[in-house]
C-alpha cells in the first residue's frame, strides 16, 4: 500500500488549494481591516475605555489650615470625617439593604427613597456626610452594593461660642463664610493636588504619579487670647442675661499695638452646630453695629480743648443750675453740680460743661480731631463687614448739633472703633490699626494728640474710677484703672425711645501705664439699672482683673507706700 | 571590522539598556507602592493627632475648666481680702517692677 501511494500520489484538484489559501487570506485581511479601522477611527474611544479601567486620577485634599490663638492654642482645625455616598444604579434597586443602611447611619428610609427617586438616573449622590471615621467603617464593612466612602475634613472650634464671631465659619464645603475663616480663606485653604494612580484587575495600586503636587494650607496666628475670648464672653453674657438686656458687644485691645486681645458679642450662636447659624446671630455687632456713643465721648472734647492750649485741666466751669438750653433744646445733668473745673467735667460726666467746653471752638475742630481718632471710617480690622459709623460732615453746625457733638451725640461709632479710640489715649496719642495678626506688618501707627494732652486727660480718666465718679464698679484690686461711662438714649425708628438705653464703658489698665484697652457696650437692658457705670463697668472690672493676673503685669503699691520710697513718677 | 563591532556595541547597549529600563520600572512600582503606605500611615497619623489635638483643645476649653474647678474641685476665685499683694518697688528692685 505504501509504496503504492508513494508511487501514485493523491491527485487533488487545485481549487483546494486555491480556495484555502483564498480563506486564509480572506481572514487575515479581515483581521488586518478591523485592526486599520479601530485604529483609525476609534483609537481615542478604546484608550478611553482602557484608561477608565486601569487609571484613575484622583484629588489628594489640601488639609485646611489652623486659626490659633497669641499662644498657639487651637482656635479652628479640621479632623478627617468620611462621607457616605451612592451609586444610585446599584444602591437603588435592591431596596433590601436600605433598612441595614437606615438603621446604621439613623437616616429614615422616605429619605432614602425620595433621594433615589430624585437621582435615580445619575451615578452619584451623597447618603450621609460627616460620619466619624470609626462608625463609617462599620458602614462599608456590611457591604451594600453602590455604597462607598469618601473622606472630607471637618471643622471644629474648641472655643465654642465664645469667639464664634471673630472665627466665623466655613461651609460644609470647608469654603470661609464668616469672619476669618473668610478673609483668610485662601491662606488657610492651600490647594489640592492630584494624583494619577494606576490599578491592576483586582484595585490594587501598582503605578503612578503626581500631577499637580497638593499644597496644605497654612496655620493662621492671631493676636486673639483664648482665656481673655472666654471670660469676656461669659461675662459679658451674663451681665446681658442679668438686665435683661437684648445684645452686648465687648472688644479688648493691647494698648501698646492695637493687637485684639478679644472680640465678643450676645447673642452668640454655636459654631460647631449648623442649626444655629441664623442671621441675626451671626453678626459681629462689635464692628457692624454703631450706636451713640454718648459720655465715653467727652474725653475727646476734653482733648481737644486742652490741645488748643486755651484750656487747662483747672479752668473753671459753670454748669448750675442742672440746665443749660442751648437753641430749642434743653441739656440736662443728672445733678447740679454748679462750678466744675474741666476734670471734674469728666468726673462727674456733666453733659452741660462738655457742651461748653465744646461751644468754645468751632464744631469743625472737634469734628476734625474725632475724624483723625478714627471716627468716621472702618478701621481696617481683618474682617468683613465692619461699619464706618457716621461721622456726619456740615456745611452750617445748628447750635444744638455743635453742643450734642460735645457730650458724643448726634454721630454713631462702633464698640471697635471706640476701642481704637481709647488706645490712643492709652497709648500716648499713637494711634494704631486694630488688627488680629501677630506681627502685622501693616501695621501703622500715626500720632494724632500730643503725649503730654494724654497724659492729662488719662489723670481725669482715673478720678472716674474712684468713690468720686461714676464708674466705681470698675475698679481693679491693686491696679489703677482710667476709663468712662456712657449711657445714652436708644433711637428706634429715627427719634430716641423712651427708656431705652444703652449703657458702656471704656477704660484701660494700668492707669500709669496701660496695658490693656476695653470697651464693654450692653444694648437696651430692661432691668432695673441701665447706667453704663452699674451694668457695664463690671465686666470691665471682673475681665480685667483676670488679664493682668494672667499677663503678669505688676501691681501698682499703694500710695502710702510709693511714699515711704520715694518713687517719683508723675504718672502714679 | 571597526563598523561591525561597532554596531555590536550598540545592539549590546542597546538590549541591556531595555532590560535596565524593565528594572527601573519595576523599582519604581515598588517604590510607588511604598510610598502610598507610606502617605496612608502619614496621613492617618495625622489625623490621629488632630483628633487628640482637638480633644485636648475641647478640655481645655477656658469655660470646661472653670466648671471643672468650681464644681468637681470645689476650687475659688479668691476675694481681694484673701489676697495679699507683694510689691517690688522700682526703688528696692530695678525700674521694671519685676525680678
Amino acid at each position: 500500500m505504501s509504496r503504492r501511494s508513494r508511487q501514485q500520489p493523491v491527485k487533488t484538484h487545485p481549487f483546494r488549494h486555491w480556495s484555502v489559501a483564498l480563506l486564509v487570506m480572506a481572514g487575515l485581511g479581515g483581521l488586518f481591516w478591523r485592526a486599520a479601522i479601530l485604529q483609525a477611527t476609534e483609537r481615542a474611544h478604546l484608550e478611553e475605555e482602557g484608561r477608565a479601567r486601569f487609571i484613575r486620577d484622583v484629588p489628594d485634599l489640601a488639609l485646611r489650615g489652623r486659626i490659633l490663638d497669641r499662644h498657639g492654642e487651637p482656635l479652628a482645625m479640621s479632623t478627617a470625617v468620611d462621607s457616605v455616598w451612592a451609586d444610585p444604579k446599584l444602591f437603588c434597586r435592591d431596596n433590601q439593604k436600605w433598612g441595614l443602611l437606615s438603621k446604621q447611619i439613623g437616616i429614615d428610609l422616605e429619605t432614602i427613597r425620595s433621594r433615589c427617586e430624585q437621582y435615580g438616573g445619575r451615578r452619584f449622590m451623597w447618603i450621609r456626610r460627616h460620619l466619624r471615621p470609626s462608625q463609617a467603617a462599620k458602614i462599608l464593612d456590611s457591604n451594600i452594593p453602590g455604597i462607598a466612602l469618601r473622606r472630607e475634613y471637618r471643622r471644629f472650634y474648641p472655643s465654642g461660642a465664645a469667639s464664634s464671631h471673630v472665627l466665623g465659619f466655613t461651609d460644609i464645603d470647608e469654603v470661609g463664610q464668616e469672619g476669618l475663616e473668610k478673609s483668610f480663606q485662601d491662606y488657610l485653604a492651600g490647594r489640592d493636588g492630584l494624583k494619577r494612580l494606576w490599578r491592576d484587575r483586582s484595585g490594587r495600586i501598582i503605578d503612578g504619579m503626581e500631577i499637580d503636587r497638593v499644597v496644605h494650607g497654612r496655620d493662621l496666628v492671631t493676636t486673639l487670647d483664648i482665656r481673655l475670648q472666654s471670660l469676656l464672653h461669659s461675662e459679658l453674657s451674663r451681665a446681658v442675661s442679668e438686665h435683661q438686656a437684648s445684645a452686648g458687644m465687648a472688644v479688648m485691645l493691647e494698648a501698646q499695638n492695637g493687637e485684639v486681645l478679644a472680640i465678643t458679642n450676645y447673642p452668640k450662636f454655636n459654631p460647631n452646630n449648623r442649626a444655629e447659624f441664623k442671621g441675626p446671630l451671626l453678626r459681629n455687632r462689635s464692628l457692624t453695629d454703631p450706636f451713640e456713643p454718648g459720655s465715653t465721648m467727652k474725653p475727646f472734647t476734653i482733648a481737644m480743648a486742652l490741645s488748643s492750649g486755651e484750656l487747662t485741666p483747672e479752668t473753671l466751669i459753670e454748669t448750675s443750675p442742672g440746665w443749660w438750653r442751648v437753641g430749642n433744646k434743653t441739656i440736662s445733668d443728672v445733678h447740679d453740680y454748679g462750678t466744675l473745673s474741666v476734670s471734674g467735667v469728666v468726673v462727674k460726666s456733666s453733659n452741660i460743661g462738655a457742651a461748653k467746653i465744646a461751644m468754645q471752638f468751632p464744631p469743625e475742630e472737634l469734628r476734625e480731631l474725632l475724624a483723625k481718632i478714627g471716627f468716621g471710617s472702618r478701621t481696617g480690622i481683618e474682617l468683613s463687614g465692619e461699619s464706618a459709623g457716621r461721622l456726619p460732615k456740615r456745611r452750617q453746625w445748628r447750635l444744638t448739633e455743635h453742643a450734642t457733638l460735645g457730650y458724643g451725640y448726634g454721630f454713631s461709632v462702633t464698640a471697635l472703633q471706640l476701642a481704637q479710640a481709647y488706645q490712643v489715649l492709652a497709648n500716648d496719642g499713637l494711634r494704631f490699626q486694630p488688627t488680629l495678626i501677630s506681627q502685622n506688618q501693616n501695621a501703622r501707627s500715626k500720632q494724632v494728640l500730643s503725649a503730654e494732652v494724654t497724659r492729662e486727660v488719662r489723670a481725669m480718666l482715673r478720678q472716674v474710677v474712684t468713690p468720686e465718679g461714676t464708674a466705681r464698679r470698675a475698679r481693679v484690686v491693686n491696679y489703677a484703672v482710667a476709663g468712662k461711662t456712657g449711657t445714652t438714649k436708644k433711637i428706634i425708628d429715627g427719634q430716641y425711645a423712651d427708656r431705652r438705653y444703652i449703657a458702656s464703658f471704656a477704660g484701660f489698665a494700668p492707669a500709669n501705664k496701660p496695658r490693656f484697652v476695653m470697651v464693654v457696650v450692653i444694648d437696651d437692658p430692661k432691668g432695673e439699672h441701665y447706667y453704663g457705670g452699674r451694668i457695664a463697668a463690671p465686666v470691665f472690672s471682673k475681665v480685667m482683673t483676670r488679664a493682668l493676673h494672667l499677663f503678669n503685669v505688676p501691681p501698682q503699691p499703694p500710695l502710702s507706700l510709693q511714699q515711704t520710697y520715694e518713687v517719683v513718677d508723675a504718672s502714679y | 571590522m571597526v563598523m561591525r563591532s561597532g554596531m555590536i556595541i550598540l545592539i549590546v547597549a542597546v538590549v541591556l539598556s531595555a532590560l535596565a529600563l524593565v528594572q527601573v520600572r519595576f523599582q519604581n512600582r515598588v517604590a510607588f507602592v511604598e510610598l502610598q503606605k507610606a502617605i496612608q500611615e502619614r496621613d492617618l497619623l495625622h489625623n490621629h493627632w488632630e483628633a487628640l489635638l482637638l480633644e485636648e483643645g475641647t478640655w481645655t476649653a477656658p469655660g470646661i475648666l472653670e466648671v471643672t474647678a468650681q464644681q468637681q474641685l470645689g476650687m475659688i476665685f479668691p476675694a481681694a481680702a484673701d489676697m495679699k499683694t507683694v510689691y517690688l518697688l522700682p526703688s528696692l528692685s530695678g525700674s521694671s517692677g519685676l525680678p
